[in-house]
């Protein structure tokens, strides 16, 4: 066990005690700043608030009567503090906060933060810019109108004079299409840190941006958090909760981290997948505790046009020590994936209660560049998931979704439109209280998923476990403690794989060239 | 620039495109297809009850005379009314209107079809020209009461159109009116079917406005004076650049004025010596010339329309 700095600002720390647990500590333990008692934490990923700056600290961690650390560090220089009530804000839930507060955010210079207290902001969009602190203090909420006549619209794509460039701003659901600006909003902007105890609320219910959701009404509906081609992107201890649509969405951005952040939205929301980058790179999700109503995780990389047009993957995406509660999957890869997928890694995490763990969502269509590769969950406890992995090359529910050229089982032509996916990995994994199946696998015949790789798993399942359907796809049909379903792959390692009390054949397999069980 | 409203000009429209017993009797699909095509695009334009009550009058001719029940087979200029019925539907709300453009929709299972695949008809004459009749209602059909099905097949039939006829149409347009009439009627046919698709199958959508842009631009770097008023093609071409322009398919600044020359040529015509055809299409044109093309107003106030 040891005690880790993970981030700091000229105001506030993250540390990270290692091996302890999976997003919650085994034990609650203490933490000091200087020698002082600061806080318990029950959590592996801590923040630190209220330190100043250009200042020494030494951080510590008591763990069952042990001591960790100290890590050393010094906070950065700030020159100065905007406070956005001293640019006109009211804060007091009633008054239009926007434009008080972006006069902060456009005024606010190297090295300084906006600081925004407690009390209630009512904004419609925001927009960040370069080397900006954003500090939400505790008790501050920065709520969104749901009006959409409030909301600037980003257009899908604007076309160069010359008409051989083309400048995209808006996405919907891997399209370049005309969308609402999110409520915190970031273009070609870098060096941003969003931080503190407060929240952003999107104020969404089913009387609003939920009702009649899938129809594109004057624009497609705003995600609370957007960034578009941006750089040095940190969010870290705030909330984020009832969002529009896609809570948070990097696209076509680098180096991006997400620590200790929580992400809010009912169950029976729509489309409020947690975050969602798309065509990113250098992407860490640490400490982040997930409860939405979609995915709580969606690796994308855009449809077909934007692979064609861009080629830009989703690569080198590490989740650690993160939380999934209550949503379709705790981690999806897709169904967005035109460009690709390529080197994710989910290590060190808690999934519970949620539809599936690892969701593979594609199909026919998205492309010969459409290749996920080297994607791996590794040291996961599963409790109460329908099923803990569904891979689906079939799925549905695009505009096209259900044809026949989508549904077909019969294996096609190879061509410009085949996806594929080579290697997928699963190691150390418990999940137990399982429902529908272990694994529901289903390449496609034509494009074998290549490797497939289940080390030191355990399945359990719920004594009145609940039917459903695996797979949003055609011809899947209602089950109940399913073993391991597995269609269309060419190599199928099984190591230590324990299946407990599933009914029928613990593993089903179909057009498997090689099962290999050690 | 948009133009103001000419009363006068739209009276004189809705009166010469109203269909008359004798055009039923005589079964000309062609024509009546033409007419019902020009009041659809006033509804779209104008959205006055007094324009849907035009339109209405004379489908409901159309479907009571029995037409729609007998048409000649394989003729793919039977589904020139479609567009039209699926109008009606959208503004009334009567679905009278969506079942019959369903019935007319079913015809594309049977059409037949060159080697290549697109459509053609009885005789199997292949050009450009023949998706202007028929290629919108097939995407209309397929967004609205289709489940989208078929946009593979749309897509691919303009690929294999474009690929086998568009260079060697182009190399002709100066020397053939027909050249020029193809490639006219193919750029309305497109910016026609990217209008009534699902945009979220993107890459389609796209695929379909290079093709558009081509067309329009081979017929701009051409001798061809694209401003005459009696002239078929030359109205189709107007109109597609118009269209294209107010959906973001072509810049405004830069396309608009190539055929704003049209507006005079239009209203200064008369109208009564018109052909059925010219006339249609000068709805069409007319319908465009008073729409916003100077920027995106995504329909705000209009209940969130794709364009302006």
């Amino acid at each position: 066990m040891e005690l880790v700095l993970v981030t700091n600002t000229s105001r506030s720390a993250v540390v990270e005690l290692t091996e302890s647990g999976k997003y919650y500590s085994e034990k609650k333990y203490t933490i000091k700043v200087n020698g002082k008692e600061y806080q318990e934490s029950d959590k592996q990923v801590t923040s630190v608030y209220g330190l100043t700056p250009d200042t020494d600290y030494e951080i510590s961690a008591i763990y069952d009567g042990k001591e960790y650390g100290p890590v050393k560090f010094h906070t950065g220089y700030e020159f100065v503090t905007l406070n956005v009530r001293e640019f006109g804000a009211y804060g007091d839930g009633e008054h239009d906060d926007t434009n008080a507060i972006q006069c902060a955010i456009m005024a606010c210079p190297k090295d300084s933060r906006v600081l925004v207290p407690e009390g209630t902001y009512r904004i419609s969009s925001i927009f960040l810019k370069d080397d900006l602190i954003l500090e939400l203090a505790k008790g501050a909420t920065l709520l969104a109108f749901t009006d959409r006549e409030k909301f600037p619209i980003l257009p899908g794509i604007i076309e160069s004079y010359d008409e051989t460039k083309e400048y995209n701003l808006g996405s919907w659901e891997g399209n370049p299409v005309d969308s609402f600006s999110a409520i915190i909003c970031g273009i070609n902007v870098k060096n941003i840190v969003i931080t503190g105890e407060g929240t952003i609320d999107g104020g969404t219910t089913h009387d609003n941006w939920w009702k009649n959701c899938k129809i594109r009404n004057i624009a497609w509906r705003p995600n609370l958090f957007f960034i578009n081609h941006c750089e040095n992107v940190i969010m870290q201890g705030i909330t984020v909760q009832n969002s529009p649509c896609w809570t948070i969405h990097p696209y076509f951005s680098n180096h991006l981290k997400f620590i200790d952040v929580k992400i809010n939205a009912p169950a029976d929301s729509h489309n409020t997948d947690g975050l969602d980058p798309e065509s990113c790179d250098d992407v860490l999700v640490l400490g982040t505790l997930i409860s939405v109503g979609d995915d709580c995780i969606a690796v994308k990389s855009g449809k077909i046009y934007m692979a064609e047009k861009y080629n830009v993957p989703t690569t080198n995406m590490t989740v650690r020590q993160c939380c999934m509660r209550d949503g379709h999957g705790a981690v999806t890869v897709g169904s967005e994936i035109a460009a690709g997928v390529m080197n994710v890694h989910i290590k060190d995490c808690l999934f519970l209660n949620t539809d599936r763990g690892l969701r593979v969502k594609t199909r026919r269509g998205r492309g010969k560049l459409s290749v996920l590769d080297d994607i791996s969950f590794e040291n996961i406890d599963m409790d109460n998931v329908m099923t803990p992995f569904v891979v689906n090359s079939f799925y549905f529910c695009d505009p096209d979704g259900k044809t026949e050229y989508v549904s077909s089982k019969k294996p096609l032509p190879v061509d410009d439109r085949t996806p594929s996916i080579k290697r997928l990995t699963f190691k150390n994994i418990k999940a137990q209280n399982c429902h529908v199946a272990g694994t529901y696998i289903c390449g496609l015949p034509e494009s074998k998923i290549e490797k497939l790789t289940f080390e030191n798993i355990d399945f359990t399942y719920a004594e009145n476990a609940k039917s459903g359907v695996a797979a949003m796809m055609i011809g899947c049909d209602e089950g109940c403690k399913q073993g391991m379903v597995v269609s269309n792959v060419r190599d199928l390692i099984l190591k230590n794989v324990n299946i407990v009390g599933c009914e029928g054949e613990a593993i089903v397999a179909d057009n498997v060239d090689n099962i290999i069980k050690e | 620039m948009v133009i103001s409203r000419d009363a006068l000009y739209e009276s004189k429209l809705f009166k010469k495109l109203q269909v008359s017993k004798e055009e039923l009797n005589s079964s000309n699909i062609n024509i009546i297809g033409a007419k019902i095509n020009g009041l659809a695009a006033m509804v779209k334009a104008l959205r006055e009850e007094t324009a849907v009550a035009e339109l209405k009058k004379s489908v409901d001719e159309v479907i009571e005379s029995g037409l729609l029940n007998n048409l000649p087979q394989e003729e793919l200029s039977n589904f020139k009314i479609g567009d039209g019925l699926y109008t009606l539907a959208t503004f009334t709300g009567d679905e009278k209107y969506k079942d019959e453009a369903v019935k007319l929709a079913a015809q594309f299972n049977t059409q037949k079809r060159a080697d290549k695949g697109y459509f053609v008809d009885k005789d199997g004459a292949i050009c450009l020209c023949k998706t202007y009749l028929y290629q919108s209602f097939f995407m209309n059909y397929e967004t609205k009461n289709g489940g989208k099905e078929r946009y593979n097949d749309i897509i691919a039939q303009y690929n294999c159109l474009y690929k086998d006829k568009f260079e060697d149409t182009v190399k002709t347009l100066t020397q053939d009116s027909t050249s020029f009439f193809a490639v006219a009627s193919f750029a309305a046919a497109l910016v026609d079917t990217m209008e009534v698709m699902d945009q979220m199958l993107y890459e389609i959508y796209r695929k379909m406005q290079d093709y558009y842009k081509d067309a329009v631009k081979a017929v701009l770097s051409s001798d061809i004076n694209p401003i005459d008023s009696e002239n078929a093609a030359c109205l189709l071409f107007d109109y597609a650049v118009l269209k294209g322009c107010r959906m973001k398919a072509l810049q405004t600044e830069k396309y608009e004025n190539k055929v704003m020359g049209v507006k005079d040529a239009i209203l200064t015509s008369d109208l009564e010596k018109d052909s059925d055809e010219i006339a249609g299409l000068k709805a069409m044109v007319y319908s465009e010339l008073i729409r916003n093309r100077e920027y995106q107003d995504y329909g705000r106030g209009k209940g969130g329309a794709l364009w302006s």
